[in-house]
């Protein structure tokens, strides 16, 4: 499985990319919606991106807006992760066709429980610790 | 911190790997020492060496074995902990409930150590969401707890934004919270079917009504083999004919307790008690 | 104490905090708590919001604490870590940080990207400090304020 990390934060990529990578996940990283746009464009697509909000160039709302445009995209789940933690901001990105939304701070199992609800996890352990 | 040979933390992990399923990576050291250290100390090994080395005997003691594996486990309740066991209720168990009760019109559910009532939060969800018929049911939705703390807690339904990360649904979230301050409200509607008691499950117990579905998850470990037969046997008393228990991922009634029938429905074991008495 | 008459107080700000170290570096380490004020601050970053108030939320700490952080969160040796590395950290721990604010504070309100210094916090004239903690993390110092643009009337939009 792939995931997309899209953050402008390096530290947080990083984290990101811990976290899913023990979880058997290929890691593709982009640093705004526009760089992220133009990793799809090349190579294989993934199965999952967390999108972080606030971004220059492009932001998360804006490039989900741009993934749900585009049918050949529509297998993609795409997972907000960000601080915009006001209700407006999660029903505004569940709207935008976002599928899940995790609030940070988050830990790592939040981050997990999400993967389980979004069925992205294949093994069939009752409790992971990671 | 009391330091975990490495070859004590591979036997923890193949431990957890086969009681529990539960998968704990290289690096992790630091989780077995943080959380078996206390553990530890609680039970009264002098330290999580001790601990361990029980665990490597033949034959280790049931409930150290136990209370190892709950403490690997994330302790803190959760929405949606587990998963299935909610869309086990979905899919059969209420759907069973709706047909069996249908003169009376009432659905019981006892959430047993409900601590901060995310359990007993995230069945009122799933009703709500997938069952509009219960609009006009008499809905009891009931959760008791040792603490008065977490009791209070429960009541107020409020949660903080690392609580309602956890296994919620983001479209739950935004369907039946609201923010208060830094912290996440649920709907009145829903508050308004739930009721928090507290109760020792040890003890004896006050007078309570037939319920048609018992959640009594990862709480009987921490009870002698003895309090645990007595406690099956009176949840078996409080469940209405056909009604079903729910008990923890590696928890089972069987050797323990007759009377219960276990059905999977899903990835969900449940025990039933006789349809007709 | 606090000269904010809407938004979180010491108590809150001093969770919010924890929840953010909690969320960065798990269950290894304790989370930040209050300390004495200190001296050494000189790696700051902050945020600016706008909207339903007008502020900065700033976060200033010690470059042993700034170094440990990212040391940690990049998995490399702190001899390894790079001034842009400890940008990044700590304009981390201003975007949630901020971001956790500005969520209890009146809104809608939108959040800057995170701007960072290792000269210490910058003067911020035409505001006032209107909260401020002192911490501790690991030894190290470590500050959390919300400044606000003085003589402002903070105007609640959508409820949230």
């Amino acid at each position: 499985m792939k995931a997309l990390i899209i953050d402008d934060s390096r530290a947080m990529r990083m984290l990101l990319r811990r976290i899913v990578s023990n979880n058997g996940f290929e890691v593709v990283e982009a640093g705004n919606g526009q760089e992220a746009l133009d990793a799809l464009a090349v190579g294989p697509l993934p199965d999952v991106a967390l999108i972080d909000w606030n971004m220059p160039v492009m932001d998360g709302l804006t490039f989900v807006n741009s993934v749900r445009a585009r049918p050949e995209y529509r297998g993609i789940t795409l997972m907000m992760v960000t601080t915009e933690s006001e209700r407006t901001q999660i029903v505004r990105a569940l709207a935008a066709g976002a599928h899940e939304y995790l609030i940070k701070p988050f830990t790592e199992d939040a981050l997990l429980s999400k993967f389980d609800l979004l069925g992205l996890r294949s093994y069939s352990a009752d409790v992971v610790i990671a | 911190m009391t330091a975990v040979s490495t070859e004590d933390f591979t036997f923890v992990a193949d431990f957890l790997r086969q009681r529990a399923a539960i998968s704990i990576g290289p690096g992790k050291e630091y989780l077995v020492e943080s959380r078996l250290g206390p553990l530890a100390r609680d039970i009264g090994f002098v330290d999580v060496n001790a601990l361990i080395g029980e665990l490597r005997r033949p034959v280790p003691n049931p409930t150290v074995r136990d209370r190892v594996v709950e403490a690997m486990t994330t302790n803190e309740t959760s929405f949606f902990r587990d998963g299935h066991p909610f869309e086990a209720m979905r899919t059969d168990l209420v759907p069973e409930v709706l047909k069996r009760n249908a003169g009376v019109r009432r659905l019981s559910v006892w959430s047993a150590a409900s601590s901060t009532g995310q359990e007993l939060y995230t069945i009122a969800m799933l009703l709500d969401a997938n069952f509009p018929e219960l609009a006009s049911w008499t809905v009891n939705l009931y959760g008791t707890d040792l603490s008065t703390d977490v009791l209070t807690r429960a009541r107020a339904g409020r949660f903080s934004p690392l609580e309602v990360n956890r296994g919620l649904p983001a479209p739950m979230l935004v369907r039946y919270f609201d923010r208060r301050g830094s912290e996440y409200e649920i709907d009145a509607k829903l508050r308004n079917w739930c009721r928090f008691e507290q109760m020792n499950l040890a003890d004896a117990w006050p007078a309570l009504p037939l319920f048609d579905i018992v959640f009594c998850r990862n709480v009987l470990i921490y009870f002698d083999v003895p309090v645990r037969q007595r406690i099956l046997q009176k949840i078996q008393r409080s469940l209405a004919p056909g009604g079903c228990l729910i008990l923890g991922g590696s928890e089972t009634t069987i050797g323990v307790v007759d009377g219960y029938t276990p059905a999977r429905i899903g990835n969900t074991v449940v025990y039933r008690v006789e349809a007709s008495r | 104490m606090t000269d904010l008459e809407y938004g979180p107080d010491s108590s809150m700000l001093v969770e919010i905090v924890g929840d953010v170290f909690t969320g960065l570096f798990g269950e290894r380490y304790a989370p930040p708590y209050l300390a004495a004020p200190a001296e050494t601050l000189e790696v700051s970053a902050s945020v600016s919001v706008s909207g339903g108030w007008f502020g900065d939320v700033v976060i200033a700490c010690s470059p042993a604490l700034a170094l440990s952080a990212a040391a940690e969160l990049f998995a490399m040796a702190p001899e390894e870590i790079a001034e842009a590395d400890i940008r990044d950290v700590v304009g981390e721990f201003a975007n949630v940080i901020g971001g956790n604010v500005k969520s209890v504070m009146p809104g809608p309100s939108v959040l800057s990207l995170p701007s960072t210094s290792l000269e210490g916090i910058a003067d911020r004239p035409g505001e006032v400090e209107a909260l401020r903690i002192d911490m501790t993390w690991q030894g190290e110092p470590l500050c959390v304020s919300i400044w606000t643009v003085s003589g402002q009337t903070p105007q609640e939009g959508d409820p949230s």
